[in-house]
């Protein structure tokens, strides 16, 4: 056990990083082309003139984190690396299953909470999977309280994937997203590491596959979209996600740099009033002109995603539309960093 | 752009705030003012008070959040799209 990342560090972080990126990179390629053979492509809805565009690579970009993780455990052999492929799977064969029969949006959380299983019972098993306490900035840190923490990490993942779920309706726009906030979780890693001597730099090594494979993946997902990640990817995402802010102990951080999609969640769900599947909402949020730009519908029944509440202001394309949520990522990932430097520095 | 931008920045500076500044009243102020609860026991008054009041703090960011969303769309007339 050591504190912050030494030399000695560098190659196998370096390499850990680079092997989920460099998968992803090479190998959509020939799985787009794979996909488009099995007929499996779907219609990108905001485009003009009947665009396909294969789809999922959830699995592709899954075997990418397994791999990172395979790497973080040759180097820094532990449970959490397990633990986290655990989780990881379980999210993507639910998300597999919404992309091929298209769940109802009441099962699938309900089916997302056994991604939660494996987290916790090796919190339940093993000393040492995650710290039952949460930390906040300026004054305090909360009691330990194991069954309470269990019970809020079973609601937690569901509800994370969910959000990376529903912001995955734009070209680049889940794949931006998800390195922005990865980003601001490792940050967040490195303060506490800094900051408390019994922190491995194992646990930092977990998030770097999901830089590294959003990274790879956002190459061939930014506007136009190559391909698209499907359920599959984007829970597996936003479970991996949760797992890491719950095992690397920054979990309030973790909550920050995501507000933009809390926000977007809590908002579709308050307009639509309960748990309904994106695919099966009477009306969608937004239409796209004969001019290709994408307006707000007008409609009351139309729910209010950030999207929505952006096209307000009035019609953009939809590279617009990406753009200002990812600089909205961008801002919250900074407020993220002032509620880790304010957890662990002062 | 910064027409856009700089609300929807508000609106989550606003949600961090909350998340903090509610954290805070929780952890110092309600947490420390009644006894644990597997030590008082789960239906007991103090108990139902302290779930009564964590909840409370839940509802006043989702009410702020809703409240905030009405300002939003209130001040935006709704661009009619040409089709």
């Amino acid at each position: 056990m050591y504190l912050l990342p030494g030399q000695q560090d560098a190659f196998p972080l370096f390499l850990i990083f680079l092997s989920s990126l460099a998968f992803v990179f090479l190998l959509l390629p020939p799985f787009m082309k794979y996909l488009v053979r099995r007929n499996r492509v779907v219609d990108d809805v905001h485009k003009q003139g009947g665009v396909k565009v294969p789809s999922p690579a959830g699995p592709l970009l899954v075997l990418a984190l397994v791999i990172g993780e395979g790497f973080s455990y040759a180097f820094y052999p532990s449970v959490l690396p397990l633990v986290i492929v655990a989780v990881v799977l379980i999210a993507s064969a639910v998300g597999l299953a919404d992309d091929i029969f298209v769940l109802g949006g009441r099962i699938k959380p309900l089916l997302l909470l056994l991604s939660a299983i494996p987290l916790v019972a090796a919190g339940a098993a093993i000393q040492g999977v995650f710290d039952p306490r949460l930390y906040f900035p300026l004054f305090t840190l909360s009691g330990a309280h194991f069954t309470i923490y269990s019970i809020l990490v079973l609601a937690a993942l569901p509800i994370v994937s969910n959000a990376f779920n529903m912001v995955d309706s734009f070209n680049g726009e889940v794949s931006g997203f998800t390195i922005l906030v990865s980003l601001a979780l490792i940050l967040g890693m490195i303060l506490r590491a800094s900051d408390q001597s019994d922190y491995s730099v194992g646990r930092l090594s977990l998030a770097l596959p999901l830089a590294g494979a959003s990274l790879g993946f956002y190459f061939y997902n930014r506007y136009p979209s190559r391909v698209f990640d499907g359920d599959s990817g984007s829970l597996a995402l936003g479970a991996m996600y949760a797992a890491l802010a719950v095992i690397g102990g920054v979990e309030l951080a973790a909550v920050v740099a995501i507000i933009p999609a809390i926000l977007n969640s809590f908002y579709i769900l308050s307009s639509v009033r309960g748990l309904v599947e994106r695919r099966m909402m009477g009306a969608r949020p937004t239409k796209m002109g004969e001019d290709g730009l994408l307006y707000a519908r007008r409609e009351p029944t139309a729910p209010t995603t950030l999207v929505r509440m952006i096209l307000l202001d009035g019609p953009l394309s939809e590279k617009g539309v990406v753009h200002i949520i990812l600089i909205l990522t961008a801002y919250a990932c900074f407020l993220s960093a002032v509620t880790s430097a304010l957890t662990w520095l002062l | 752009m910064l027409k856009r931008v700089l609300p929807l920045m508000s609106l989550i500076t606003l949600s961090w705030f909350l998340i903090i500044g509610l954290s805070f009243l929780f952890f110092v102020v309600i947490v420390p003012a009644f006894p644990a609860i597997h030590n008082s026991g789960v239906f007991t008054v103090v108990a139902i008070l302290k779930i009564g009041l964590t909840f409370g703090l839940v509802l006043v960011w989702v009410g702020v959040m809703v409240y905030a969303r009405r300002i939003y769309v209130r001040s935006r007339r709704i661009i009619p799209s040409p089709t």
